[in-house]
């Protein structure tokens, strides 16, 4: 697989306290890569380390295949696009003079497409508003529109949708799907808004205390989430040879604990299991999101979710 | 780094901070001839001196770079826009010095437009005669130059260290203040000549004038080496000597300050390269 980004044991300290640790990551090319983690996990320090913002103190990243020591990772560089924590605009300029203040620190010899790109993010109708009177959401976008100029194709944007209304929160989701599927662009995007970040990202990569908890796609954990009922039995033993006679698809969690995979016929189950001596001792219906998911990850303090255990215990 | 110097160029054209400074600096040459030509009408042109009108912005134009630099260096660290800067793959030293060549840039704008009024200001309130008193233009010229290349060196660093902009503007406003402290002082004893008069009551009890008797305030040795090499390399000090008539131009000064000026151009690229930026 060709990655855009990868990171590996990189460690970065403030004073005595380490924002990361041991850290690694691998943004495929043309992903949109969830990068999830609490306040203070260690997303922020990972993205001014790629942007050249801070120092790590240890490891290397590669940006394009480039390496973070290399002298041409200024170079790679300019094929990617950021905001980092706020969006960087002249708050005293209006939309346009923000992009073309960028063009010109780009060097982009033509500003003909300012205004398709400003369409492209909503904002062609500002005029001479200045930023400083743009709502969060303006402001956001007119940042994103900044991180565009130059046609990069890797675009970091860390807590995009933070502090946003949810109309703002559509648009920017719609704008990230956008620029992905009809520009190639790969995304990397930051957030603990999950519920959002869910409907967005084609990878995820969990960070917990500066390190890459795990690192997942979207169909492994669309598996490891897979909605299922969950049942307290007396003997899973027994259990899963009844399964086995109804055919139906399931993972033995524990002695008395099972997931059930396929609809079941309650009545009929509970008829077979009491006519081999097994009783139900209750039935749940499981839909894990990557909330839950995420929660599990990181309270067990494991690298493998309980989920994921179960599954791998199955038949 | 040519593009970040145009970028930086466009944006100083459009900052109102520095349209302000540059209409300070025109009105304080309009008034500042309005009251010579005043002075003339009531004293004649005994004590006029050309020099100390034509270049008086020489002796406060630190204070308005103080303002004006970490205005403008700030507003990159407080809109987060330095960040665009590095993430799109500008070399930090370059970003570094074409801060430092705009910050320079609008010093020297700010000194032509005084010195352009002043001109203009002179010729209407005083006539010719306010411009044929001055001597040595040219070298007081290239002092000046040199004099705002230290400040825009010495503020460049301070804006570009400290992200805050309130806090630098403190900053520079507390070191412009510290130079009009040492210049007083180190100006003040070195002319100090080394031979003075004093009066001595005589033998006679009459009051007698003793001439060339060694000045007590006078510095020798290495003292007065010190101080000579500090008001060299001191720019508003030499700031001093581009409105006094009677100056000399010696090499020295302007070097010191050149080298000094490289010295902190070099350090600010160096603590830059690490700086940590959030």
């Amino acid at each position: 697989m060709e990655y855009v980004l990868t990171a590996h044991a990189l460690c970065k300290q403030y004073g005595h306290f380490k924002a990361l640790d041991n850290f690694s990551i691998h943004v495929p090319k043309g992903a949109i890569y969830g990068f999830v983690g609490k306040n203070g996990a260690g997303k922020t320090t990972f993205i001014r380390l790629v942007c050249g913002l801070q120092y790590a103190a240890s490891g290397d990243y590669t940006l394009y295949g480039v390496g973070s020591g290399s002298k041409g990772i200024e170079t790679a560089r300019k094929r990617m696009g950021a905001i980092v924590e706020n969006p960087s605009i002249y708050m005293d300029m209006s939309a346009e003079e923000n992009l073309k203040a960028q063009y010109r620190v780009l060097g982009l010899p033509s500003m003909t497409d300012i205004p398709e790109l400003l369409g492209l993010v909503g904002l062609e109708n500002t005029g001479k508003k200045k930023a400083k009177n743009f709502s969060l959401g303006m402001r956001q976008r007119l940042g994103i529109a900044i991180a565009l100029a130059g046609n990069p194709d890797f675009l970091i944007l860390d807590e995009p949708v933070n502090g946003l209304d949810p109309q703002g929160i559509i648009e920017i989701r719609e704008l990230i799907l956008k620029l992905n599927r009809e520009r190639r662009i790969t995304v990397l995007i930051s957030s603990h808004i999950l519920d959002e970040l869910s409907r967005l990202a084609t990878h995820y990569g969990f960070i917990d205390s500066g390190r890459m908890v795990k690192e997942i796609t979207r169909e492994e954990l669309d598996a490891a989430c897979r909605k299922c009922f969950r049942l307290e039995v007396s003997d899973s033993r027994t259990l899963a040879r009844v399964l086995d006679e109804q055919r139906l698809e399931y993972t033995i969690l524990s002695d008395t604990r099972a997931d059930i995979f396929d609809r079941i016929q309650i009545t009929e189950l509970t008829l077979a299991l009491a006519a081999q001596g097994c009783s139900i001792l209750s039935i749940r219906e499981k839909d894990e999101s990557l909330e839950s998911y995420y929660m599990n990850l990181i309270a067990s303090g494991q690298r493998e979710p309980q989920a994921g255990k179960g599954k791998e215990e199955s038949k | 780094m040519s593009r970040l110097i145009y970028a930086n160029l466009v944006r100083m054209i459009k900052s109102r901070i520095f349209w302000v400074s540059e209409i300070f600096l025109a009105g304080y040459s309009v008034l500042v001839y309005g009251m010579a030509a005043v002075n003339i009408r009531n004293d004649g042109m005994n004590n006029f001196t050309g020099t100390v009108y034509f270049f008086n912005e020489m002796l406060f134009i630190h204070v308005i770079m103080a303002v004006f630099i970490p205005f403008f260096i700030g507003v990159e660290y407080s809109d987060g826009t330095i960040r665009n800067k590095i993430a799109v793959g500008h070399k930090r030293a370059d970003i570094y010095l074409a801060n430092v060549i705009v910050c320079y840039a609008a010093g020297l704008l700010q000194f032509v437009t005084y010195s352009v009024v002043s001109l203009l200001s002179a010729l209407f309130f005083v006539g010719p005669s306010a411009l044929a008193s001055m001597e040595g233009i040219p070298r007081r010229i290239v002092y000046s130059l040199v004099i705002i290349l230290v400040y825009a060196a010495v503020y460049s660093l301070i804006a570009m260290l400290d992200s805050n902009k309130t806090r630098a503007v403190v900053v520079e406003l507390l070191t412009a203040l510290v130079f009009v402290i040492l210049i007083t002082q180190i100006y003040k004893d070195l002319q100090e000549p080394e031979l003075t008069s004093r009066v001595v009551l005589s033998e006679s009890g009459e009051m007698e004038i003793e001439e060339n008797v060694p000045n007590s305030k006078y510095l020798y040795g290495t003292k007065r080496t010190v101080y000579e090499w500090l008001d060299a390399c001191l720019p508003e000090d030499q700031s001093m000597y581009v409105i006094d008539p009677d100056a000399e131009f010696p090499l020295r000064p302007p070097l010191c300050m050149l080298g000094e000026s490289v010295v902190m151009i070099a350090a600010g690229v160096y603590l830059f390269q690490r700086k940590d930026i959030k």
